[in-house]
């Protein structure tokens, strides 16, 4: 045997989509040496190191040979320690260490996985959409790190061979000692079992911003909250993930895929059950919200995909932030290019903002002096654009609950009794835009609007006064039939009536006091 | 000065009989050319084995091996680079090998050094 070439299937990463790469390994006679080509990065190139010692204490020789591993296909650039595993099997088949059974097919298995020096497979990051790629690409059979296996266990019609150990790998391939493929799990079963963290039922009182939050779910309505220092606003919005309805299939897959790219899931962490809470701190630059750095990795907005982006403390986030956020509320996903990179990335997601009423915390307080003047709290109210407010459907005040009141009520609604209410009214929705590309009431433009919103003549009166009183825009009236659209479907009417427009316009009297 | 060449030319003697032992051939020793030399140029069946003898009479186990550092190595690796080109073996099987002759054991390290960096002890 003087020269050898052999060949393994794994995927690389690009975006949120997975490509498939052929590691070709070529051994040759002649001064020992180990290359690696096909523009793999830094960690790509230090494998070989981790191959070597992998491979000794597998129990496996490594010849001293002159090894060529081209990752193609050779014009796009690879990432990641994921190749570890394909390379040292390529490296084992072409060094006839390793002769794999005849019933198993090389081109036919894909694999992925970070090896240590002691020959473990670690956990790597992206394996969800490397598997959705590899079932696209017509391959059923994957070997994954065992410490992944959870993420796609609900990924049907594929054979997922978690492994521990190169060792296991070999045995496996040779036939020897086959892994056990991972069961299927159901999704339907993953989500029975799962419980959102913070319950409606543990927050005393709110009666209003309980009911906003109602709104706001059921529609897919952007909310603010404005309030004193701790009236609840924070603890309203981590609620909210738990009224809304459970996500989707489709939806989970999306939302995990793009929690896998950023390694964020963890060992025991199957596909996502739950609506993603994010909540970046003020001080967040454009670059980690949007999605940005070299690889053009996927920032906030995205990993709220089908979730909550909570933005507590609006006002001290930088103008530059707060501004790019318009175009993924408005799209619903967004386009991060960058030198190595372009990639475009989902972020429909529910923003729900928090703030102060002024710098000092206590303007409008029935308890509190507040101590800022009028130029200061201007300012202040002043760092949140028009366009940005223009996006925000509700907007209400949350005052703090008095303390009988919180001693003395009774538990309230729980957010499984709120959930059915709201997943009802999405239903509806859903029903209605039905071939379009609507789904709630949140993404209704002005056609629609005219479409959608019937009025009675009695509400359609209310609206027209209210408009001419409070002297509105064409936007906020726009939005006062939205709001009252879905407040209409949470009752299950076809017809908006005029308490329904009543209550949306309680939802915008923010503007009044804040926002003139 | 004497004592030391002396001490190193018993100390090779010792390793190649030691590696006939394990069924290789020798093919030359003491070879030398403008870029370095190598102790003995060994034959394993097809493979062609570079060794690097180090006699040690007093330090401990595996002084000898550390002695070989980089520099040491890379000077091996030039000079049979030379010696394949010039026997047009440039497409043959080749290993870097370590014997350290201590004060009562012989130590070998098949495959001891790669040119790409890699170390192999096993």
């Amino acid at each position: 045997m003087n020269e050898i070439m052999a060949k393994t299937l794994s995927f690389g990463i690009n975006g949120v989509n997975g490509f498939p790469v052929t590691v070709e390994v070529f051994g040759i006679n002649g001064i020992p040496g180990m290359e690696i080509i096909g523009l793999p990065d830094t960690s790509v190139r230090e494998s070989k190191d981790r191959v070597n010692a992998a491979i000794i204490n597998s129990g496996r020789q490594m010849q001293p040979r002159r090894i060529t591993i081209n990752l193609a296909p050779a014009d796009t650039k690879k990432e990641g320690p994921s190749f570890d595993l394909p390379i040292a099997i390529g490296i084992l088949l072409a060094s006839g260490e390793m002769v794999p059974d005849p019933g198993i097919r090389m081109d036919e298995i894909a694999m992925f996985g970070e090896l240590s020096l002691d020959g473990l497979i670690q956990p790597i990051s992206g394996v969800l959409p490397m598997v959705i790629s590899a079932k696209e690409y017509g391959i059923r059979k994957v070997i994954i790190p065992a410490g992944n296996a959870k993420e796609v266990a609900c990924i049907e019609e594929m054979e997922v061979f978690p492994a521990q150990r190169l060792e296991e790998v070999i045995l496996h391939l040779e036939g020897k000692k086959t892994i056990q493929p991972q069961k299927t799990i159901s999704y339907d079963h993953l989500i029975r079992g799962f419980h959102c963290s913070v319950n409606m039922s543990q927050i005393r009182g709110q009666q209003a911003a309980r009911r906003a939050l109602e709104v706001a779910a059921a529609g897919g309505h952007n909310l603010m909250m404005v309030g004193v220092p701790g009236s609840g606003k924070t603890m309203l919005a981590r609620a909210l993930p738990g009224i809304l309805p459970p996500l989707s299939f489709s939806e989970s897959l999306e939302t995990t895929r793009l929690h896998s790219i950023c390694g964020r899931l963890s060992a025991d962490s199957g596909l996502m059950v739950e609506r993603p809470f994010c909540a970046p701190h003020h001080s967040a630059s454009v670059a980690s919200l949007i999605g940005g750095g070299p690889d053009a990795t996927p920032g906030e907005v995205s990993l709220a995909h089908n979730g909550v982006l909570f933005l507590d403390e609006l006002p001290e986030f930088s103008r530059a932030s707060l501004e790019a956020l318009r175009q993924p509320l408005e799209d619903g996903f967004v386009t991060v290019s960058r030198v190595r990179r372009q990639a475009v990335y989902q972020s429909s997601f529910m923003l729900v903002a928090a703030m102060n009423p002024c710098p000092c915390g206590y303007f409008g307080s029935s308890r509190k002096n507040c101590r800022c003047t009028t130029q200061e709290i201007r300012r202040y109210l002043d760092r949140i654009s028009g366009p940005l407010l223009d996006r925000i459907d509700i907007q209400i005040e949350v005052d703090a609950v008095p303390v009988q009141e919180i001693r003395n009520s009774r538990p309230a609604e729980s957010s499984e009794t709120i959930c059915l209410r709201v997943t009802e009214a999405r239903k509806l929705q859903l029903n209605r835009y039905r071939g379009t590309s609507i789904h709630c009431n949140s993404q209704l433009d002005g056609k629609g609007i005219r479409q959608y919103c019937i009025l009675d003549p009695e509400a359609e009166m209310l609206l027209h006064n209210a408009v001419e009183t409070m002297n509105m825009s064409m936007r906020a009236y726009n939005r006062i039939l939205k709001v009252a659209r879905t407040i209409a479907d949470l009752e299950k009417q076809e017809k908006i009536r005029v308490h329904h427009i009543a209550e949306a316009i309680q939802y915008r009297e923010l503007d009044q006091k804040y926002w003139r | 000065m004497k004592q030391t060449y002396e001490t190193g030319l018993a100390g090779e003697e010792t390793a190649e009989r030691f590696l006939e032992g394990k069924g290789m051939v020798c093919l030359l020793r003491r070879y030398r050319n403008k870029c370095g030399e190598i102790d003995l140029v060994m034959k394993d069946r097809e493979t062609i084995v570079f060794v690097e003898v180090k006699t040690r009479k007093k330090a401990g186990p595996g002084q000898g091996l550390l002695a070989v550092d980089r520099k040491k190595q890379m000077r091996i690796f030039r000079a049979a680079t030379l010696y394949l080109m010039e026997e047009k073996k440039l497409n043959t099987a080749v290993r870097f090998d370590i014997v350290e002759i201590g004060t009562d054991a012989v130590i070998h390290v098949p495959n001891a050094f790669q040119p790409s960096g890699t170390m192999f002890f096993h």
